[in-house]
This record gives C-alpha cells, sequence and structure tokens, in this order.
C-alpha cells in the first residue's frame, strides 16, 4: 500500500498526533470504564483456560452465537462486517506505522492480502446495506434502535469507501509501492475513473478521510454500544464455565450479613461486564417467555438498566469509594415484579451472541428481596414455608411421601441397602396425583429392564430447586445438605432423576455443598437400556407425538436428543416437533423459577401460549409428551383452559415407553 | 405501643395427626410444630404496626413444653423483639394457662394484648377472652386492623356485608382473626439474629397461679372415619348412568 511520505511530507508528523488525539480518547475513556467495572465485586473467572480460549475462537473470531435460527441472514451480515472490520484493522495498523515510522507490517504487500482486504470491503459495503436497510425498513419489535447504531454503520461505510477510493486512485496516479499487489477490487472498479491528475488529489483527499475516520471510530467506541467489538473479547474470555445451570453458591451463609444484589456494587465486575458487551439486538427480549406473554419483564432492560446505571452514578460510586459521597442504595430501575416474572429458562442465555449471563443477575437480585427483605410474593413464601415444613412446596404431610410406591411394593433403601441407582422421585411425583402415573410408569420400565433400584420414601425430601430459585439461598442448602446426608447414610452412588430439575440440582449443584453422585435424568437412561437391548418397546396404536423440551433438561443442560430417542425407539409413535420452538428455542411452560408457585395474572399465561404454538403446528399430534412434572402440570391446564383435552393430551414420554412394554 | 402476643406452637397443618396410644391424645413423635396461624397473624398485625411505627415493641410469649422455644425463634425471626417462655411440661388446664399469662401481662405492662382467635390444634379460643377476663381488660373478639389513636385504639372486625370499627381504651385484650397482610416469612438476618437472642425462661410452677380450674377431662379421640372408595359409573349411557346415580344417591347415600 501507500505511505503519506514523500508528496506529503509533513503527514507523519500530523499523523502522530492524529493517532495519540484518537487513541488517547479511546483509552481515557475505556479506563474509566473499567474502573467502574471494577466497582463491582470479585469474582473468580479463570478456570478452565483451554475451554475460554476455544470459545474465543469460536464464539468471538468464529460468530458462533450470532448464526443461528431464525437469525441467519443477519448473522452472516454481522459476520461479515466483523471479519471485514478485523482484515482491515490490519490494514489500517499498516498504514498507521508505515505512515509514522516507515515500516510495513509483513506480508501486506501479498496478493493474498490485497485480495482478501478488497474483498472483505465490498462484502462489508453489502452487510451494511443490508444492516441500515433492516434498521430503517423492518426492524425487529423488540430492537432497540437508536442513532447510535446509524452513526456506527456510517463511519465503517465511510471507512470501506475511503479505502476502495484511495486504493484505486492511487493505482491510478502510480502511487502504489514497488512489489506491492495493486488493489485487484478497487484497481478495477475505480482504477479507471480517475485521470493520473485527478487521481493525485483524489488519493490525498480519501486517505486522509480514512485515517481521520478510523481515529474518529477509535474515539467514538467507548460512547457507544459498539463497544462490544472491544469487550466481547473479555466477556466470552470470562463467561460462565460452570454448567448452565449452576447457580453461584453463598459460602459460610450463617456468618454473612448481607445477601443478593441490592446495588450495582453488590454485583460481579463481570456482572458489569455484561452491560458493557449488550449490543441492544433484543435476541433475548425476542426469545423471553415472560415478555411474550405481556409481563413486566424484558431481560435486555435488566442488562441495560444496570449498565445505564453504571454510566451514570459511575463517578459518584467512584468518589464515595474515596469516602465523599453516599451513593444509591438499591438498583434505581429494576423493579422486583420484572424479577419475579423470570422464570429462568435460559431462552436469553441461549440467544445472546456475546454471552451475557442474565440469570444470575435476576437471582442475586431475588436473593436480596428473598434473604433481606422477606420479600418473595406472598404464595412463593408458601412454598417455602410448605418446603420447611412438610418437605415438599405443596404441603403435602411429609409422612406421605412414599405413599405412592407402596401398592407397587418399590423398596426403600432400608429394605433394598444393595440398590445400585436410587431413584429421587421429587416432590411432584410423590405427591401429586397425576404426576404418580408417571412415577409408577418409571418403576414398570426399570423393572422391565432389570435395573437395581430403591427410594428414599419419607427420608426423601424437596431437593431445593424452586427456594434456589426463588433467591432463598440458605432454604437450598439446607434442603440439599439434609439430602446429601441421607444418600451419604445409604451410600448412594448413582442417582436417577425423572423431573428435570432434581436431575439439574443433583448433577449440577448438589457437588457445591460435597454431594457429587453420577445423575442420570429417567430418559437419558430410558434411551440408553433401549440402545443396549435391555429394554424392549413393542407396537401401540400408532399416533403422533409432539415432544415439549423442559427448559431445564434442554437449555440448562442439553440434553435434546436423549429423549427424542426415546420417542423415536417406540413403535408406532410419529414424533413431531412444535415448529419452530423446539430444541434450543423451545418455549417454557412458565414453571420454572419457582413461578410454578406464584400467580400469573398478568398478561396471557405462558403455558396457554405454549398451547397457542402446540396447536398452531397443525401437525395432527394427538399426544404431546415431556420429560417433566411441571411441564405436564402447565400443559395439563393449558389444554383444559383451551377446551383442546379431547384433541391433545399430555403425556410424559415415560408413560407412553411403559404403555407398551413388553412382557 | 407495646404489643404483647401470647401464641401456642402447634402441630403444623402439614402434617398427618394421629391418635396416640393412650386414646386421649395424640403422637408427637416425628411431628413438625409451628405457631398457630391465628397466632402468626397476630404476630404480622403486630409487625405491621411497628413497620408504621418504629417504636413499637412487640413481644411474644408462650406457654408451653421446652420445644416451644423453635416457636418463640420464629415469631422473633419474623422481626419481634422479644420472647420469653414459660415452661409447663404437662399439659396445663387452660385457665390456668390464662392465670399464668395473666402475671406475664401484668410484669410487662403492654398496651395491647392480641390472641390468635383460636389456636388451630383443639381449637377451643379459650385463652383469649378468659385472659381478658382475668386481668379484667376490655376485650374485642376476631379483629382484622388496629388503628392507634391517642391512648386508644380503633379495632376493626369483619362481619357479615361490611366492617365494624371500635373504639378500646388502652390497655386492652383483641383476638385477631387475620392480618391484612400474610404472615411475613423471616429474612435471613432475621433467622440468624434470632438463634443468638436469650429467651429468658420460667418454669410455670414458679408463677404461684391458682391451678384449681374447672375440672375437665379429655375423654377419648378419634380419628374420622376413613372414607370408603368412590365409584365411578361407567356401564350405559347418560340417561342410564343418571339414573343409577340417582338411585344410589337416594338408596345408599341417602340424600335425595
Amino acid at each position: 500500500m501507500t505511505a503519506p511520505t514523500g508528496p506529503f511530507v509533513p503527514g507523519g508528523a500530523i499523523l502522530l498526533a492524529l493517532a495519540i488525539l484518537g487513541f488517547g480518547a479511546f483509552f481515557w475513556r475505556a479506563w474509566r470504564l473499567y474502573r467502574y467495572m471494577r466497582l463491582g465485586r470479585d469474582e473468580a473467572r479463570i478456570d478452565h483456560p483451554w475451554r475460554r480460549l476455544r470459545d474465543e475462537l469460536v464464539v468471538y473470531l468464529g460468530q458462533r452465537k450470532l448464526l443461528k435460527r431464525p437469525y441467519y441472514v443477519r448473522g452472516i451480515a454481522h459476520a461479515f462486517i466483523f471479519w471485514g472490520f478485523l482484515i482491515i484493522t490490519i490494514g489500517t495498523i499498516d498504514l498507521l506505522i508505515d505512515g509514522i515510522v516507515g515500516f510495513h507490517v509483513p506480508g501486506i504487500g501479498s496478493a493474498l492480502f490485497a485480495w482478501t482486504i478488497d474483498i472483505f470491503a465490498v462484502l462489508v459495503l453489502a452487510s451494511i446495506a443490508v444492516a441500515a436497510a433492516r434498521r430503517a425498513y423492518f426492524p425487529p419489535p423488540r430492537m432497540h434502535v437508536a442513532r447510535d447504531g446509524y452513526v456506527i454503520l456510517g463511519l465503517i461505510g465511510l471507512l470501506m469507501v475511503t479505502l476502495l477510493v484511495f486504493e484505486g486512485a492511487g493505482k491510478s496516479a502510480g502511487l502504489l509501492e514497488k512489489g506491492y499487489t495493486a488493489p485487484p477490487i478497487a484497481g478495477a472498479l475505480l482504477g479507471s475513473i480517475f485521470s493520473h491528475d485527478a487521481a493525485g488529489i483524489v488519493f490525498p483527499v480519501a486517505w486522509w478521510t480514512h485515517v481521520v475516520t478510523v481515529l474518529a471510530f477509535a474515539a467514538y467506541l467507548p460512547q457507544s454500544k459498539h463497544l462490544h467489538i472491544v469487550t466481547t473479547l473479555p466477556n466470552v474470555f470470562f463467561r460462565k464455565q460452570t454448567p448452565r445451570g449452576q447457580l453461584s453458591l453463598i459460602e459460610d451463609i450463617e456468618n454473612q450479613e448481607t445477601f443478593g444484589a441490592a446495588s450495582l456494587r453488590d454485583l460481579s465486575w463481570k456482572q458489569l461486564l455484561d452491560g458493557y458487551t449488550c449490543t441492544e439486538c433484543g435476541r433475548c427480549s425476542d426469545n423471553c417467555p415472560a415478555l411474550a406473554t405481556g409481563k413486566p419483564l424484558d431481560p435486555q432492560r435488566i442488562v441495560l438498566d444496570v449498565r445505564d446505571q453504571l454510566l451514570r452514578d459511575g463517578p459518584k460510586l467512584l468518589a464515595e469509594a474515596q469516602g465523599e459521597i453516599p451513593s444509591p442504595a438499591h438498583f434505581s430501575e429494576t423493579k422486583p415484579e420484572e424479577l419475579w416474572a423470570c422464570t429462568t429458562c435460559a431462552a436469553c442465555v441461549e440467544a445472546c451472541p456475546v454471552t451475557i449471563e442474565h440469570i444470575d443477575k435476576i437471582v442475586d437480585m431475588r436473593r436480596y428481596l428473598a434473604l433481606m427483605e422477606g420479600a418473595a410474593p406472598p404464595e412463593a413464601q408458601r412454598a417455602m414455608t410448605n418446603i420447611e415444613r412438610a418437605g415438599n412446596p405443596w404441603g403435602e404431610p411429609r409422612e406421605t411421601r412414599g405413599d405412592w410406591a407402596k401398592e407397587l411394593g418399590v423398596p426403600t433403601y432400608t429394605e433394598k441397602p444393595d440398590a445400585e441407582w436410587l431413584y429421587f422421585v421429587g416432590c411432584a411425583a410423590s405427591v401429586d396425583r397425576r404426576n404418580q402415573k408417571v412415577a409408577r410408569a418409571l418403576v414398570q420400565v426399570l423393572r422391565a429392564a432389570g435395573v437395581s433400584f430403591a427410594i428414599l420414601g419419607t427420608e426423601e425430601t424437596c431437593n431445593g430447586d424452586p427456594a434456589r430459585r426463588i433467591g432463598n439461598e440458605y432454604l437450598w442448602q439446607v434442603q440439599a445438605q439434609q439430602n446429601i446426608e441421607t444418600f451419604k447414610k445409604y451410600g448412594v452412588r448413582k442417582v436417577i432423576a425423572s423431573c428435570p430439575h432434581c436431575f439439574n440440582t443433583i448433577a449440577n449443584e448438589y457437588p457445591q455443598l460435597g454431594g457429587s453422585y453420577e445423575v442420570v435424568h429417567a430418559l437419558q437412561l430410558v434411551d440408553r437400556l433401549i440402545a443396549e437391548g435391555k429394554l424392549k418397546v413393542g407396537r401401540g396404536m400408532a399416533e403422533a407425538v409432539a415432544y415439549h423440551d423442559p427448559c431445564y433438561l434442554g437449555r440448562h443442560n442439553g440434553v435434546y436428543d436423549a429423549p427424542r430417542a426415546v420417542l423415536d425407539a417406540v413403535p408406532g409413535v410419529q414424533r413431531v416437533e412444535i415448529e419452530p420452538y423446539h430444541r434450543e428455542r423451545g418455549f417454557c411452560c412458565g414453571a420454572g423459577g419457582g413461578r410454578m408457585w406464584m400467580e400469573e395474572k398478568v398478561g396471557q399465561r405462558v403455558n396457554h401460549r405454549r398451547i397457542d404454538q402446540l396447536l398452531a403446528t397443525n401437525s395432527g399430534a394427538t399426544k404431546v409428551a415431556s420429560g417433566c412434572p411441571f411441564c405436564l402440570i402447565m400443559l395439563e391446564e393449558g389444554v383444559g383452559a383451551k377446551g383442546v383435552q379431547e384433541q391433545i393430551r399430555p403425556v410424559d414420554v415415560l408413560e407412553l415407553v411403559a404403555g407398551r412394554l413388553e412382557s | 405501643m407495646k404489643i404483647l402476643i401470647p401464641l401456642k406452637q402447634v402441630p403444623d397443618s402439614t402434617v398427618r395427626v394421629s391418635v396416640a396410644a393412650d386414646g386421649k391424645s395424640i403422637k408427637t413423635e416425628g411431628v413438625t410444630w409451628s405457631i398457630s396461624p391465628y397466632d402468626e397473624y397476630a404476630i404480622e398485625m403486630a409487625l405491621e404496626r411497628k413497620d408504621a411505627d418504629a417504636s413499637t415493641v412487640v413481644a411474644v410469649v408462650t406457654v408451653g413444653p421446652a420445644r416451644s422455644r423453635d416457636a418463640l425463634r420464629q415469631a422473633l425471626a419474623m422481626g419481634c423483639d422479644e420472647a420469653s417462655l414459660v415452661v409447663a411440661e404437662e399439659t396445663a388446664a387452660p385457665l390456668a394457662v390464662a392465670r399464668a399469662l395473666a402475671k406475664v401481662v401484668e410484669e410487662a405492662k403492654p398496651d395491647l394484648v392480641l390472641c390468635g382467635k383460636q389456636a388451630s390444634d383443639d381449637d377451643q379460643g379459650f385463652i383469649g377472652p378468659a385472659l381478658a377476663e382475668v386481668l379484667g381488660w376490655a376485650h374485642v373478639a376476631t379483629i382484622t386492623k388496629i388503628v392507634p389513636a391517642d391512648g386508644a385504639a380503633e379495632l376493626w372486625r369483619e362481619v357479615e356485608g361490611g366492617h365494624e370499627v371500635w373504639k378500646a381504651k388502652l390497655p386492652a385484650l383483641a383476638t385477631v382473626h387475620k392480618s391484612e397482610k400474610e404472615p411475613r416469612y423471616p429474612s435471613l438476618p432475621g433467622i440468624m439474629k434470632a438463634k443468638k437472642k436469650e429467651i429468658p425462661e420460667r418454669a410455670f410452677a414458679s408463677l404461684n397461679v391458682d391451678s384449681s380450674a374447672p375440672a375437665l377431662e379429655i375423654v377419648a379421640m378419634e380419628p374420622p372415619p376413613a372414607r370408603g372408595a368412590g365409584k365411578i359409573l361407567k356401564d350405559g349411557d347418560a340417561k342410564q348412568t343418571a339414573q343409577q346415580l340417582a338411585t344410589l344417591l337416594r338408596d345408599e347415600a341417602k340424600v335425595l
């Protein structure tokens, strides 16, 4: 490429001054943002360094989370702009270094680089046209369309145009350096437009415009949501590497004085970094079942409210750290009713292209409300009191917990101490009559496959999941410790759970309290038993069955295939999907995050929306199968309320298998 | 204002109680105990006063076995300021309990005593009125709201189709039907503070109350008869099923 030396003798000095100005503005602002971020509490995020590097390659460089259904077009446009930005940055660095000190980045004159940079310049321009048109004419409903977006698109567009123009003009004017490949596309398109003399004027104008734009971009970046180009790099690196379904542990809980997040300082630095990284794309909001059904929760707002407050109160907080003025003690924007509307379904976390962790913030804020203020909704408090006193959120007598199994003669661990597996029944299958049928179905299946198992009967207590997700970490720890003690007493090593919430918390969260077991969801085990030939499923009536993904099986634990494989292995069953809301985009039933126990008075009920989606597929399904007791209860309520119970019947996949066992 | 709440620890509503071998009492092994629900409403009502006026002091007391201490801790965790226990391992006669509580009230000098309108175990509804009688205080039954009014209190009662508002000169005693909000869930710092709080106790005998009471004795306790299995009428069309049902309701259930 070309340097401004030669015909522009003072160029190097001016360039240096401009570069100092542009990058100085960038780093001055970045340093302030960094100091605000460090107001957050400490949190270690350096475990699994190799996985972090791999994520950097896949998620940051590879743009993996952008290229997702249903966002392919905009995802590809974004990827081109991003990759183009990276490649052109190499050219820009060369331009600046060469302009200031007269030294070239090696390989910059190669044909490969010349072609790459030109191809990407054109792709970026095309993508910018797509992005601008989308903003102007068909913005997605949740997208926050601000001037900021146009400013950035304009700047990038200007960068590409000036690049192509100065390259083309440089070629005409014969200003290209010797031994360097001529710009192939710019040369072909623009090389012959300018006369030799005109090109001699156009070249420096375009060149300087390009350079000034680059530096203006650098100065503008940290004032804008487009800082995500930079912050995504650390945000992906420091993302949570523990299981998605694992909430953070409050250690030594009995000796702490404050709990949860009431203000900015109570969030970790990573949660504040999330705010800087949010691109305001609105994918989280697009996929949120609470927002979709008219609740006051908007996951994007949770993240942006934290960011906006940090930018607004950051200076005050820094001053306060030096003992000058008090800062707001509470989040000023986020309201309790937003927090309580969350089902923790992880649709937002799944959709976010820059690995923002919404649920952890919401639960931290809930923890403050539940533990410090005792301010959970009254129905949720009732459920928690029931867990405390009766060991289940329904408040059914503790002594009746094992009653469902008596007729079947299912042994308890006391009766069968050498059982290989513990079947952790869970509250729903223990006390809810509909779900007791599912527990009985699993018993039939396990017996048919010759699996050695026992239950805990009245010694089992709620796993604590609803309490933890409501924010009552203390109650979760009490419940979990009680179960861990009981498991220890009987030497339990392997656990089957028919409830994804039991499965998730025992598999992913009990290890936080020292309880590590081999935990499977019943459908994973059944899938394995069928594959190993230990379980034979015979032909029943032919029927189409829609599969509903439970959030704590699917998105939280990545178990999408096992339940489908089980359905596919049942002769006569034709599996259908609830398009397009299935697998990663599965829509919550509305019961997660403790919502099962709360009133739902605002907007449409989430489970009713789910039934709408199910009916809209017109798939001819006569059953909708799930693998979660709460989904089952919600689907049952939904078909009842919609009056379609004759048309489509909610079942658990286990019931379909048990109904077709070959004896 | 100082509010004193005599509370009772009862088997939790989630417990399925069963009759003990003596046929006169309930089995207590393995039972989860909690504060009687109407007493919880009384606590919540008092704490709502405290929320409105931080100078309010809320105290709780109970007469019962040593395990009742847990109920007092629960009340402290909810936000009560003081708790004291009168230990009576043997079940004392209700009137004797009222007399013992009267001694505690005379020492503590509250402006207002709130009792749950009845305990959920025996449903007698006796202690509140009896305590007012022993103290010679005004008694208002089954209130739903307190509004303080300069040396007196307006006490709201829910009645068929509306409210009655009574004015009682303090000190007075009221029994509580329901608080405006559901009883609060204790905060974790509240639970931890309650664990460390001193709960003074004394023996029932040390109060020297007159234990002579009307000679009442529980003679027998019986569980309700077990419910028989239901019948499902499946055969025949709607008309036949309706006929069958009517016949059964007339001849077997004898309700028609």
